[in-house]
């Protein structure tokens, strides 16, 4: 059987921010109280009367060079041959946590109830039965598109054929598989100033 | 009553005392431990932004000191320097049980410990560094463990080549724990082949700190006097090995800062920024810095004290102080500047932090407590007396 090789891209033309995202995310994963596999990174700049916000859906990039799989020490983090998904095996994780610090986009989190290392799977379980993962199925604006990179009639595949596509820190050489669409990422004030993100780690 | 029975065992009320106070601050480890493991509440300070807290530097300043004492006991019956034979013995068991109480310290830092001995030999990964430093470790502390017994069954060729060995496999071990940080681009403040190196010369600063801080506190704690070749290797360990592997460390340090700093680098920059000016100033100037390096390195270059016995120890104390201190902020400075921007990420270890830390030098020191009394591990010299003989009077101590 020929391989997959699953990605996301997500328009930021369409992106409105809204989070439902995020929220469907823990809903289908029942991801715990603290703590996120998705989340909307937001940013203001400029000054009044200024001043504009930009809107950054985050997830696991699902690498094609994954550095959280080559530091594992017992596999439990890998990259899936067939589909290309990188997935934990909760049961194998021994929680050294050393994933999370070699993850360059800081995408997985400590479960506080199992005390493993999670992250985002593209919501395997869904995908597997011919479904979209949550986040995709929940965006009220159709920003969010998945599918089979391999496969040129899937959503992605004709969306990244048709329109330059950007991908997050590109200079770590983890040839990420989720894109960027509509706006260049590179010009968006995500790399300084404050942050959502601890705020919603810690609840 | 009791006093006889004490004297007929050889061991005086405060050493029980002390044993005791050894064993509850263990078992306050033992307890946060069971806690940590048995419910789901959170006891560690560390975040998810900032993984790897206080437990896992003091595992580092734990083996970085079992290597450090390996390096150190290796000149006298392995590279054949003999006046380092006195304290081979004592270093070695030493070594061991540093390394001990630093599995104590990362193994109750890793959320599940009870799977590591499985899983390291069911689906180990060869590329990931951790694997191969548990492997390199795992040796080294078989080839000391066969050193000590060689040691101690006076079999010097045995002991020459566990010795060796147990060099050979803590440099490999040693470097590889570097490499575990040093591999991580994604933190730039550790990326490079710097860590590698930085750690294992660090280690002898470390080893030889606390080699002289043993030998002295255990003959103060049994109020005897030291001999004259033990209290001459003190003093030339402390003014000549310790000042020259200070002064190794401190250029490298500076360069570090340098190179951190010029053209700011991204990622080390904020780094050094957070070292230098940031969060983690009044630690770095005063305890890395000060304390650590530049006042024990004066000290002992320049001041007439650094002759006498109290002069080395009170040296040695300020530099493992400063070790504890800097294994903290590299661990941490590491990971404090967030993937995402937005400022400083903050850590503060948790009391219960605090007593795990506290638990694991209750570790080492317990077992060296009794290890001192069951043990044989006053060395000899080949070239010259006992450490029995030629004693001074214990007052020279003070």
């Amino acid at each position: 059987m020929k391989s997959k090789r699953y990605a996301m891209a997500i328009d930021l033309n369409r992106c409105i921010g809204c989070d439902s995202c995020a929220v469907a995310c823990k809903m289908e994963n029942e991801v715990p109280v603290g703590v996120w596999r998705i989340w909307v990174n937001r940013r203001e700049a400029g000054t009044y009367p200024r001043v504009r916000r930009a809107v950054l859906p985050v997830l696991c990039n699902h690498c094609e060079n994954p550095v959280c799989v080559y530091v594992c020490p017992v596999k439990a983090t890998y990259r899936r041959k067939e589909d290309g998904v990188v997935v934990v095996d909760p049961h194998l994780c021994i929680g050294c946590k050393i994933c999370m610090v070699a993850c360059p986009y800081q995408m997985r989190y400590l479960d506080p109830v199992k005390r493993v290392a999670q992250k985002c799977d593209f919501c395997l379980h869904r995908v597997q039965a011919g479904l979209n993962p949550a986040c995709v199925d929940a965006c009220p604006t159709g920003a969010m598109y998945f599918g089979d990179l391999m496969d040129p009639a899937s959503p992605v595949a004709r969306l990244l054929s048709e329109r330059p596509s950007q991908s997050l820190k590109v200079s770590y050489g983890t040839n990420p598989q989720v894109f960027y669409v509509g706006k260049d990422i590179s010009v968006l004030p995500f790399e300084k100033g404050g942050s959502i993100y601890d705020k919603r780690e810690k609840g | 009553m009791v006093k006889a029975y004490l004297d007929r065992l050889g061991v005086s009320r405060d050493y029980l005392l002390w044993l005791g106070f050894l064993c509850a601050v263990l078992a306050a480890g033992g307890v946060v431990a069971v806690i940590r493991f048995l419910s789901h509440e959170e006891l560690m300070g560390a975040t998810n932004t900032v993984p790897l807290g206080i437990l896992i530097s003091t595992y580092v300043f734990f083996v970085v000191t079992s290597t450090g004492l390996c390096f150190v006991t290796s000149f006298g019956h392995v590279f054949g320097f003999h006046r380092f034979e006195i304290v081979a013995r004592r270093g070695v068991f030493l070594s061991i049980i540093t390394l001990l109480a630093g599995f104590l310290a990362i193994g109750v830092e890793t959320e599940r410990p009870w799977r590591l001995g499985s899983l390291f030999l069911v689906s180990p990964n060869f590329t990931a560094p951790i694997w191969w430093m548990a492997f390199f470790y795992t040796l080294y502390l078989i080839f000391l463990v066969i050193e000590l017994c060689g040691l101690f069954l006076n079999r010097a060729s045995l002991a020459r080549y566990a010795g060796l060995f147990g060099f050979l496999t803590a440099v490999a071990a040693h470097s590889t724990l570097g490499a575990i940080f040093g591999l991580i681009k994604a933190k730039p403040f550790w990326e490079g082949p710097y860590l590698p190196i930085y750690f294992i010369l660090s280690a002898l600063v470390s080893g030889t700190a606390f080699l002289i801080i043993m030998t002295i506190a255990t003959h103060w704690a049994e109020r005897r006097g030291m001999s004259l070749d033990t209290q001459d290797l003190m003093v030339h360990m402390g003014k000549r090995l310790l000042a020259f592997f200070l002064g190794i460390v401190i250029f490298f340090w500076i360069w570090k800062v340098v190179t951190s700093l010029y053209g700011h680098p991204p990622g080390k920059y904020e780094g050094m920024m957070a070292l230098i000016c940031g969060p983690m100033a009044v630690k770095f100037w005063v305890f890395e810095v000060a304390v650590g390096l530049l006042l024990p390195f004066f000290f002992l270059l320049f001041h007439p004290a650094a002759r006498t016995i109290p002069g080395v120890l009170i040296a040695a104390l300020c530099v493992l102080t400063g070790l504890f201190v800097s294994r903290w902020d590299l661990v941490v400075t590491g990971q404090i500047f967030p993937a995402w921007g937005g400022g400083y990420a903050s850590y503060t270890p948790s009391l219960t932090e605090w007593l795990v830390v506290a638990s694991s030098f209750a570790l080492c020191l317990l077992i060296y407590s009794v290890g001192v009394k069951v043990l044989p591990l006053e060395g000899t010299s080949s070239h010259g007396a006992s450490g029995a003989n030629e004693t001074t009077e214990a007052s020279a101590l003070s």
